[in-house]
């Protein structure tokens, strides 16, 4: 039977022969009893009416949703136009006295909320500054709209922070907050009530921590209270109910994300040190971390419930603060995408769940999507049996906090298990902490291989310099590349000079200590003598460790904005027609012997990041096959040699002699110098020249720059260069965005293609600090230009 | 082997015809084309089209390299190239012969296709001889080139050239890419090189050296591509382009256009510079190491005697120098050690900075120019825009023209358009996307070498009015000199350019003839009135989004919006509108959204009006593939419903394109598709021939009748 999926109210709906009266989609049409349903005048059969089926419905819903009504892949940039299309909705519920919704407070402070979050500016913005305004002159007797609105306020303020009227309005909600609790364990709806509940408390304590973040001390005692109610009130299961007993998936969320507000306000100023070991495993710190354990584990036997915006908004904040990408075996944020992007409505409205009018479901769903969708900075590496790994369990936390300012955008951490799948490991920056040695197996030691040559950076840190740790990570460097084939691989001092520290001009209290290890292009491992760390644990933002914090991520991210989760290389538009063409592609050993062996092994990974891409644009697969070392002549069936490496490039005259023939038997030879090595580039063109005559620019009008052919791209425009390659361009006269390929021509054909800047790194997604080279984007597309070109009939 | 039949048919505008290049399945009997009988009319598709047109004085060499998508089948083919004027042999690059169609067999060929497929748009070609190439084989695809030489005509001391292009209407699918290229030299400089059919990307490396570039993907191809240029040793080397359609009796429009660069009086007016730089922590990583690095490459090119200075600013104001300083070596490479040691760090002092970059006395004979780059708003200091404004205007004593760049979003789009337009400067926004270094220099290529500031046009007894820009900036040697606006009189008058240069104000004259109906230099002119209409939309948009509402002026864009077809962001609605529509309600709906949409100051969608206004007011290519604007998201929108047909537009209603004129008290005349008298008409009416191309059902206001063609 043919199924259809409709979704209503925010209710997710399949009909599957069946439709629940009350629910019917404008498309259908109800006639009196006994029912019929006709869906595009065709009869539905099987019509079952009353609340059971719709039950039934919706547990079917869950099953079959996404397989009946597909949105494609999630994908970062889907995660941001519905994000956009939200804010484009709460704007349209804004009244014209700068109130939003229907819930007058209530939904304009969560409207503002959304807005200020989605990246609506406070000063210059005037709609929201209307609601601003509206929300400051009301006089709210409400536990909820006071904990929000002191978190729109304390947002505003971070853009304004000198508007002393955005201080006065959080100062008066604080200190309503404060009063309305009165003596009283928690809060309730109004200030008058005797009684408490957890969905109104976690917005009072919401409010007093936004309070806190502004400078507003509600001292221990206050945290020390709350700390106490929500392990008080704490169910046996490790779940939160409404107010004691019966726990439930919202209510598991408020306890949760209180929980960690509570852990930082109170523990937050304590770290790990080697005189004071037991700092987080005794005591009530213990308690609080068993606490949010507990809680965790509820949520491990029951998953994750993503219908309801409410609940989304809460899972956000507990998978944020912890740190956890999933819980409950669930990829929260995933779920929670899947289930709100499919809910969204053409007007951008994300209806779920019951609470609140469409604005505040609205509202909920896009604070889920922008702060659960930041991306990862930091992963947090875990291994072992014991806490070791986690001594200081909110270092990155407040680290990446910190960032938000300086990236102008909200980012994630999240903690990885060594045990992990590879592909697991997706944050730029890899921290690996501990008191003790590490002794990584074999397995583990390739995974984390994998990941420094996918492009990530490792920091290494001994809680409180343990030297034992510190021993077993320089260890680690040999483990992951053994001096014999990479003799230019090992621990130096970093200078003053090196790009973590120069990358943005910091004022040091004192220039840090540290090692690095490079691989010629990029330092892929840090090592630090210091104790950032816990200067993170303890939130000392002024401080040297927070500044190079900031240093390592623009370091590492070549200061490369981060990409949202779920981003993607594939291009935004529909793939192209699947052909049964398959392109060979080889890299070429060349050697260094006793220099740089593994040199020509640069662009490990660029091919099999690339293919994916290639695949989407012109519908053609792509083959890495194994490298061939032209000591004899590479298969006839391999479309494209490619050389790219780091050093200067020395070809034997068979090596030369073996290239010719490949490429006057119709071979395609790509060479580009690693990350734009210099050394490597001047030596390969010579290589070139000597063997193929001069090369000459790509001419714009060829059918490879052109892209005249199936999935062919235009190269002859928008082509971007890295700012490095671009000064350099500038400084020679040239025009950086023109192709700057350079190619030999045999009989015709460009058979021989040249490029100074880089393409490999940007092909594997190696972001490499100064890398004189295309920016990624335009890299994938000169690629898929020749090796497109190749597939041509 | 079942004989297939393909077609390309090509006309050359030489005459302002629509030009057209197609390919379709067929069967050739003589001149007679006959559809085969096991297979139904099939248009073929030309994947890409690369135009090389190649101009030396008055004689044109173009190359039409086309890939046309075909069938399995084996095929028998010919080409149909109509040559307009001149009888210059066709290079065909193929394994056929060509042979050559007088113009009476041509129109019998076009008249059996039209018919054939059902579609009007191969009407343009009657009148023109064409070429059969007989026995080309596409296959699956094939690789064609034609090559012909010709004379262009000039009218009016302007060059109008003019070449064929697949079309739509005759093709399976748009022409994936349409690279056009056109090297362009003559024995005097190069003026005004102008196309109202594509937007160029100019450079010239000489003034008598020209090389200009388009690419489109995914063009619909519609129109022919056109080129006007003019060759002249004079400073600006002015000329006007008219339309007055003779059958209305209203104002004619105009076009000026110019540019000021290789005359023989070769002068450029020393400036002096202040580049104000944003440091605030926003600007920190590679924001302002692109905006360092755009500095950079601009003091590089300083002109022997300009003079520069730098700010930068965060919370605090730091100046480079007290006062302008000469861009000597060792002054450059303490330039770029302040860029180097300056904290980018703190809050946005937007108000401070601007005044201390306006700060000093004007000196006769320099130019006073700021480049102002920023990502932020007004975060400390005076954070009132209109305060900055005030302030700034009370200390530019010196004139000083600032050229704005927006970058990402989180500006506030209001205070720098309205900075660059109480300044005479311009502004530009840089994308997320875009690197800052790149845009800057493209700017700054432009702008290095003043010429004429003040700039003032006297247009004699033409009797103009509504003119736009409303006032004419600075002219810079080679930048654009583009002016649109409406004239009463016609016949004989001299245009009077005055300015000021090196202190002294100098004035150039421009003799022009102007017909008195019809077009200048052909009889097909009337995108004079689009580009006219789309520049005054832009301008009134951007009048009610800076200094608010007015109903005359919303009006005044719906009426435009309406009959000229132009989509604008408030406006596009009008197209998919159903005939309960008031007027009233239209300008009420246009208020409504201009009222939401201009409450943005800041964001993406605040900026994407900003850059719609400029782009209205900038516009050059006024064919339908340009018609279009960047929605809130910052996505292209366009509107399929409406096209463009000079000073009137069509709009796709209840299954038929009706004129954007209402009928008022003309007679109804029906007209079946296709019939003799639908022939007649097209053959003798050019409105009713070019109206019909666009295909499909038709009603039209021709003279006093209103014209309704039935399928």
């Amino acid at each position: 039977m043919k199924k259809n999926i409709w979704r209503f109210s925010g209710s997710r709906m399949v009909v599957v022969g069946c439709v629940a009266l009350g629910l019917v989609p404008t498309r259908a049409t109800i006639a009196a009893d006994p029912v019929q349903v006709r869906v595009d005048n065709n009869p539905v059969q099987n019509v079952q009416v009353g609340n059971q089926a719709f039950q039934q419905i919706r547990q079917n819903a869950r099953v079959v949703s996404d397989r009946v009504r597909p949105m494609g892949p999630l994908t970062a940039a889907k995660i941001r136009r519905a994000i956009d299309n939200a804010i484009q909705f709460i704007r349209t519920r804004q009244r014209p006295d700068g109130s939003i919704g229907a819930h007058d407070a209530g939904s304009t402070a969560l409207g503002a909320l959304a807005l200020l979050a989605a990246g609506v500016d406070p000063v210059g913005d005037e709609s929201l500054q209307k609601a601003l305004n509206w929300l400051a002159g009301k006089d709210t007797d409400n536990t909820y709209v006071r904990g929000i609105q002191a978190n729109v306020w304390e947002y505003a303020l971070r853009k304004a922070p000198r508007d002393e009227r955005l201080r006065a309005a959080l100062k008066t909600d604080y200190e309503w907050l404060l009063k309305s609790r009165g003596q009283r364990e928690a809060w309730r709806y109004v200030a008058t009530s005797s009684d408490w509940d957890n969905s109104c408390s976690q917005y009072g304590v919401l409010g007093i921590w936004a309070a806190a973040r502004a400078g507003m001390d509600s001292g221990d005692g206050f945290w020390r209270d709350m700390a106490a109610h929500f392990l008080k009130c704490q169910d046996k299961d490790g779940g939160w109910g409404y107010t004691t007993g019966g726990s439930s998936h919202n209510m598991t969320t408020a306890g949760l994300a209180s929980m960690f507000l509570v852990f930082d306000m109170v523990y937050g100023k304590t770290c790990y040190s080697r005189e004071n070991p037991q700092s987080f495993t005794s005591g009530d710190a213990a308690k609080c971390l068993q606490s949010i354990a507990s809680g965790m584990d509820w949520f491990q036997k029951r998953g994750v419930n993503c219908d309801d915006s409410y609940f989304l908004y809460g899972i956000e904040r507990v998978g944020v603060a912890g740190g956890r990408k999933y819980i409950g075996e669930k990829d929260w944020f995933k779920e929670g995408a899947v289930t709100a992007l499919g809910a969204q409505r053409a007007d951008g409205a994300i209806l779920l769940g019951s609470w609140g009018d469409d604005v505040v479901k609205t509202a909920f769903s896009t604070l889920f999507l922008v702060y659960g969708g930041a991306p990862v900075a930091f992963n947090k590496l875990e291994y072992g049996n014991n806490p070791d790994w986690n001594l200081n369990p909110r270092d990155l936390a407040n680290l990446t906090k910190d960032l938000w300012s300086a990236y102008e955008q909200p980012l994630n951490w999240s903690s990885v298990s060594i045990a992990a799948p590879a592909e697991e490991f997706e944050a730029p920056i890899l921290l690996i902490t501990g008191s003790a040695a590490v002794q990584f197996a074999p397995a583990d030691v390739a995974k984390l291989r994998s990941y420094v040559r996918r492009g990530g950076t490792i920091f290494a840190e001994a809680s409180d310099r343990s030297p034992a740790f510190t021993a077993s990570m320089r260890q680690l460097l040999g483990d992951l590349f053994p001096t014999n084939d990479y003799p230019g691989i090992a621990w130096q001092p970093l200078p003053p000079d090196h790009g973590l520290f120069t990358v943005l001009r910091q004022s040091w209290d004192r220039t840090p200590a540290l090692s690095g290890a490079s691989d010629g292009s990029r330092t892929f491992f840090f090592l630090s003598d210091e104790y950032f760390t816990g200067d993170w644990q303890l939130n000392r933002t002024g401080s040297d460790a927070f500044r190079l914090g900031m240093n390592l991520l623009f370091y590492a991210t070549d200061l490369t904005p981060l990409p949202g989760k779920f981003a993607t290389t594939i291009p935004d538009r529909p793939a192209s027609e699947a052909n049964q063409r398959q392109i060979k592609v080889a890299r070429v050993r060349f050697g260094h012997a006793g220099v740089a062996p593994m040199d020509w092994d640069a662009a490990l990974t660029s091919w099999q990041s690339f293919a994916p891409y290639f695949r989407h644009v012109t519908g053609t697969g792509l083959e890495e096959v194994a490298p061939v070392d032209l000591e004899s002549a590479p298969d006839a069936g391999i479309g494209l040699l490619h050389l790219t490496g780091r050093a200067a490039i020395r070809l034997s005259a068979g090596e030369r002699q073996r290239l010719k023939e490949y490429v006057e038997a119709g071979g395609t030879v790509l060479v580009d110098a690693y990350a734009g090595a210099g050394a490597f580039g001047r030596a390969a063109r010579s290589e070139l020249e000597a063997i193929f005559g001069k090369l000459t620019p790509l001419d714009s009008s060829t059918v490879v720059a052109s892209g005249r052919f199936k999935g062919g791209q235009d190269l002859t425009r928008g082509l971007r260069l890295k700012l490095p390659a671009r000064k350099e361009v500038a400084a020679q006269g040239g025009q950086a965005q023109a192709p700057q390929l350079e190619v030999a021509l045999i009989q015709g054909r460009p058979a021989v293609y040249f490029s100074r800047f880089d393409l490999s790194a940007a092909l594997a997604g190696v972001e490499t600090y100064r890398c004189v080279g295309y920016k990624p984007e335009s890299a994938r597309r000169i690629a898929a230009n020749i090796l497109g070109y190749l597939a041509m009939d | 082997m079942g004989l297939g039949l393909l077609a390309m048919l090509l006309a050359s505008g030489l005459t302002g015809q629509v030009h057209a290049a197609a390919f379709f399945a067929g069967r050739l009997d003589g001149a007679e084309i006959v559809a085969q009988t096991n297979r139904a009319w099939a248009c073929y598709e030309v994947r890409y089209a690369d135009v090389r047109i190649d101009i030396a004085e008055g004689r044109a060499t173009t190359t039409l390299d086309l890939t046309v998508i075909g069938g399995a089948e084996d095929a028998t083919a010919f080409a149909v190239i109509p040559l307009g004027a001149g009888a210059e042999p066709v290079v065909v690059q193929s394994d056929a012969e060509a042979k050559v169609l007088g113009a009476a067999e041509t129109r019998a060929l076009c008249r059996t296709l039209a018919e054939k497929l059902r579609s009007a748009a191969i009407l343009s070609l009657a009148g023109n001889r064409s070429i059969v190439i007989p026995n080309i084989r596409i296959g699956a695809s094939r690789h064609i080139v034609l090559s012909w030489a010709q004379n262009v005509p000039v009218d009016r001391d302007v060059w109008n050239y003019a070449c064929p292009l697949p079309l739509a209407a005759l093709s399976g699918a748009p022409v994936k890419r349409l690279a056009t290229e056109v090297r362009l030299s003559g024995s005097k400089p190069i003026r005004g090189l102008y196309s109202p059919t594509h937007e160029m990307q100019v450079q010239r490396s000489d003034p008598r050296q020209v090389l200009a570039r388009s690419v489109q993907e995914d063009c619909p191809g519609t129109a022919g591509f056109r080129l006007f240029y003019a060759l002249d040793e004079g400073p600006v080397g002015m000329r006007l382009l008219t339309y007055r359609d003779p059958a209305v009796e209203e104002d004619g429009y105009f076009l000026l256009f110019g540019c000021p660069s290789g005359s023989t009086e070769r002068r450029v007016q020393p400036k002096d510079i202040a580049f104000v730089l944003d440091s605030s922590g926003s600007m920190r990583g590679e924001k302002f190491e692109q905006a360092q690095c755009a500095v950079e490459n601009c003091l590089r090119k300083l002109n022997p005697g300009d003079r520069f200075n730098l700010i930068a600013f965060g919370t605090e104001v730091r100046r480079f120098r007290p006062d302008f300083v000469a861009g000597d070596a060792a002054t450059l490479k303490a330039a770029t050690a302040f860029m180097d040691e300056t904290p980018v760090t703190g809050r946005t002092n937007i108000g401070e900075a601007l005044r201390r970059g306006a700060e000093g006395d004007p000196e006769p004979g320099r130019m006073r120019m700021m480049v102002f780059l920023t990502d932020g708003t007004p975060t400390e200091g005076e954070r009132l825009p209109a305060k900055v404004l005030e302030d700034f205007a009370a200390v530019n004593k010196a004139r000083v023209q600032v050229f704005v760049f927006g970058l990402g979003h989180d500006v506030n789009a209001h205070l720098l358009d309205r900075l660059a337009e109480s300044t005479d400067g311009s502004i530009e926004y840089v994308a997320p996307e875009e690197d800052v270094d790149v845009k800057v220099a493209a700017l700054y290529d432009r702008l290095n070498q003043p010429f004429l500031t003040d700039v003032a046009l006297d247009f004699g007894g033409m009797n103009v009015t509504s003119v736009f820009p409303k006032r004419v900036p600075a002219l810079f040697l080679g930048g654009d000199l583009v002016v649109a606006g409406r004239y009463k009189t016609g016949g004989h008058h001299t245009i009077v350019l005055s300015g000021q240069l090196n202190g002294t104000r100098q004035e150039y004259r421009q003799a022009v003839d102007i017909p008195d109906a019809g077009g200048g230099v052909s009889n097909r002119m009337d995108f004079v009135a689009t580009l006219w209409a789309t520049r005054k939309i832009g301008f009134l948009s951007q009048e009610i989004r800076l200094h608010g509402q007015n109903d005359e002026l919303i009006a005044e864009v719906v009426r435009l919006s309406r009959q000229y077809g132009v989509v604008t962001e408030y406006t596009a609605f009008l197209a998919d509108a159903d005939g309960s529509l008031t007027p009233e309600k239209a300008v009420e709906t246009v208020r409504n959204r201009m009222k939401e949409a201009n409450e943005q100051q800041t964001g993406q969608w605040a900026v994407n009006q900003a850059a719609n206004d400029q782009a209205l007011q900038k516009r050059m290519a006024v064919s339908d593939s340009f018609n279009s604007f960047r929605d809130s998201r910052g996505d292209v929108q366009s509107n399929a419903k409406v096209r463009m047909l000079g000073r009137r537009a069509l709009y796709w209603k209840n299954g038929q394109w009706e004129d954007s004129e209402s009928a008022g008290s003309r007679t109804t005349r029906t007209v079946k598709a296709f019939s003799k008298e639908f022939f007649d008409l097209a053959a003798d009416n050019d409105d009713f021939r070019r109206a019909v191309e666009v295909g499909g059902s038709i009603s039209i206001n021709l003279a006093n009748e209103r014209i309704v063609v039935e399928k």
